[in-house]
């Protein structure tokens, strides 16, 4: 059989939700979440962590590191180090007008003896000073352990109001 | 079993001084990858891009880029801009046949209610590697049906292919 992207969970929001979680990597296969128009009920900072039988893991063992590109500002490079999650774009806004758009793999979630991984491209718009941002790297989790998915949450506690977030598994 | 990403529509061109690819985007899909193939250039030329929305090509200064330039030779640059014609310079073309290729991911085009965004990664032989990541967005909340690339200069030879990310 050709390899296949095949969906395995989606999530549409179209009214407020705290949070928002992606579950069902059970296989080795490299998965993918595509993400969609994702804006909040208030400016805010969109957040990653990876799920543990569906529950988000809140440990400090979070690393990324990524270039930061801006249409109106100098390039920055950033890197992190034991962060209680990932953070892979500016904080934006309350409409489709400055929107997170992500595209993100994910591997050996299923791996219980390595760590997990994750790259991502990220094209967003801030809010603040309505700065579109291109933020491209990876991130980790230093635990090895098996996940199962990626839990998305606001840094400032507010709620998502819109976005389609999708869990595609890349079948070998 | 039925995959998730699906073949939408392809386009091709030689020596042409424009190429677009028209009804692409639709309410059927919200995230689209584009790939561009066989790119030649008759000159030393940035390929760049703009939406198609039902008016035509969108040539409003309304697009804001922010790509990162990689050369295998020298130090990193960037394309940057705001309030510009198009998203300039996705990729390079040398005006020689040894091709550039593109793949880019489009962000809810249909969304009359939305921006509509881009990422974009590339790559140009032109005596040396040139690689291109970055993103841009055309900042009109309005419906873009379809995606058009044009050289700065010369003409261009190339083949478009437009797939959409199918959710259920």
């Amino acid at each position: 059989m050709a390899g296949s992207l095949i969906q395995v969970d989606t999530e549409t929001v179209t009214s407020n939700v705290s949070s928002v979680s992606l579950t069902g990597v059970s296989t080795n296969d490299v998965y993918m979440i595509a993400c969609s128009n994702i804006f909040f009920d208030s400016n805010d900072d969109m957040k990653i962590r990876f799920t543990v039988s569906g529950s988000a893991d809140t440990s400090s063992n979070y690393d990324y590191a990524h270039r930061a590109m801006y249409n109106n500002a100098t390039m920055g490079s950033t890197g992190a180090e034991n962060q209680s999650s990932l953070d892979t774009n500016q904080s934006t806004g309350t409409s489709g007008t400055n929107s997170i758009n992500l595209i993100m793999y994910l591997f050996n979630f299923n791996n219980s003896s390595e760590y997990s991984f994750v790259t991502y491209n990220n094209v967003h718009r801030a809010s603040s000073n309505t700065r579109t941002g291109f933020f491209a790297g990876g991130g980790l989790l230093t635990e090895a352990q098996t996940t199962d998915g990626v839990h998305f949450f606001l840094g400032s506690g507010n709620n998502f109001a819109n976005g389609t977030f999708t869990l595609y598994k890349i079948q070998s | 079993m039925a995959g998730s990403l699906e073949f939408i529509k392809s386009a091709s061109g030689s020596t042409v001084s424009s190429l677009s690819v028209t009804d692409c985007f639709s309410a059927d899909y919200d995230i689209y990858q584009v790939t561009v193939t066989t790119l030649q250039t008759s000159t030393a030329a940035n390929i760049n891009v703009r939406f198609i929305d039902t008016g035509g090509v969108v040539s409003s200064s309304t697009y804001d880029q922010a790509i990162q330039l990689l050369f295998s030779n020298t130090t990193y640059s960037t394309l940057t801009g705001s309030n510009n014609t198009s998203i300039g310079g996705v990729s390079y073309g040398g005006g020689d046949a040894y091709g550039a290729s593109i793949n880019m991911m489009v962000f809810h085009p249909n969304d009359s209610s939305s921006y509509t965004f881009l990422t974009d990664q590339s790559n140009a032989w032109t005596g040396v590697l040139q690689a291109y990541k970055g993103g841009g967005v055309e900042k009109t909340a309005q419906t873009i049906t379809g995606i058009n690339f044009f050289p700065s200069a010369g003409t261009i030879t190339m083949e478009i292919e437009v797939y959409g990310f199918k959710v259920v």
